[in-house]
């Protein structure tokens, strides 16, 4: 067995046995996300989790594909790095939940208006989000409407939970970042 | 004035605009890969459509009914802000008199979708706006 074999069953096995139900790494496209998108649903029709919480996780994860696919074109990551560093997105499955978590790289600039963002919607309850997401609604933005904001609250919404973070310092200008959302079964 | 017809996609809605036959709709999935260009044409296409109702007032009153269905399975957060611009020009014609009303379809088992039109009709002043569960 080569050494690649070998890492394939690590990984397979590893994968196995922390219920991941689907994982990608590489650039994501919107083709990429399409097929992603298809796959799911169609398992997803033949499990026997409720619609509603099917629309949610799939709401979800469109969400945070969406927002992978804007920091990976803020960010040039080949020249901040010297090297590719394609983001990751994971569903997974444990105790009555799903678990929706991406990766990817972001620019220190830009940490503490994430943070304050997600602070922002994890303080608020459901009415509280909904009036929220109501007035970024209102608010017109139209130069810069693929950035309205409405994601993250839209995810929260959806979850019912918390959301949770974490930025890893990969280099003075450079953070990974990672964000879980999980929903309940 | 013509109709604008869009097929639909794996990730972008049906649209028909059909004024000769009074037919407005918008259905299915919405998370194109862009999202302005999408719905630009449809905006640009009411903008235009409010102009023609008003030079054809005379012909055809404003009383005759319109009625525009939104039918969607899902939409993304980028669109429901083009969606909101959709309601917004559409009230602006209410606002003018004219008879236009929308029906907001949802699936029974999809509560969010319809709270999605509620928070939506909570932002338009006079766009009437009917739930439609199918």
């Amino acid at each position: 067995m080569s050494k690649q074999t070998s890492e394939a069953l690590e990984i397979h096995d590893y994968m196995n046995e922390k219920n991941i139900i689907m994982s990608f790494m590489g650039e994501l496209t919107h083709q990429v996300t399409t097929s992603l998108l298809k796959n799911l649903k169609e398992s997803m029709s033949f499990s026997n989790v409720d619609v509603v919480t099917q629309k949610r996780l799939y709401g979800i994860i469109v969400e945070c594909l969406d927002n992978i696919s804007k920091h990976w074109i803020a960010l040039n990551i080949q020249k901040v790095l010297g090297r590719s560093s394609p983001p990751i997105f994971m569903l997974s499955k444990k105790d009555n939940f799903y678990y929706i978590v991406t990766g990817n790289h972001v620019a220190n600039t830009q940490v503490d208006s994430l943070v304050q963002k997600i602070e922002l919607v994890n303080s608020l309850d459901k009415k509280g989000l909904q009036d929220f997401y109501r007035q970024t609604l209102a608010k017109e933005t139209p130069m810069d409407r693929d950035n309205a904001g409405l994601g993250i609250i839209d995810i929260a919404l959806k979850s019912g939970n918390k959301l949770e973070y974490e930025f890893r310092p990969v280099t003075p200008d450079v953070s990974f970042y990672v964000i879980q959302a999980r929903i309940s079964l | 004035m013509n109709a604008l017809i869009i097929e639909p996609s794996d990730f972008s809605p049906k649209v028909i605009l059909d004024p000769t036959k009074n037919i407005f709709e918008l259905s299915g999935e919405s998370r194109p890969e862009n999202t302005s260009k999408f719905y630009l044409p449809i905006l640009q296409w009411l903008e235009q459509y409010q102009n023609v109702l008003y030079w054809e007032k005379d012909k055809f009153g404003e009383g005759t009914s319109r009625i525009f269905e939104f039918k969607f399975d899902y939409f993304n957060s980028t669109s429901a802000k083009f969606i909101m611009d959709v309601l917004m020009q559409l009230d602006k014609m209410a606002q003018e008199g004219y008879n236009i009303h929308v029906k907001w379809h949802y699936d029974k088992r999809d509560e969010d979708m319809k709270e999605s039109g509620e928070e939506f009709s909570k932002l338009l002043k006079k766009l009437p706006i009917e739930f439609v569960e199918t």
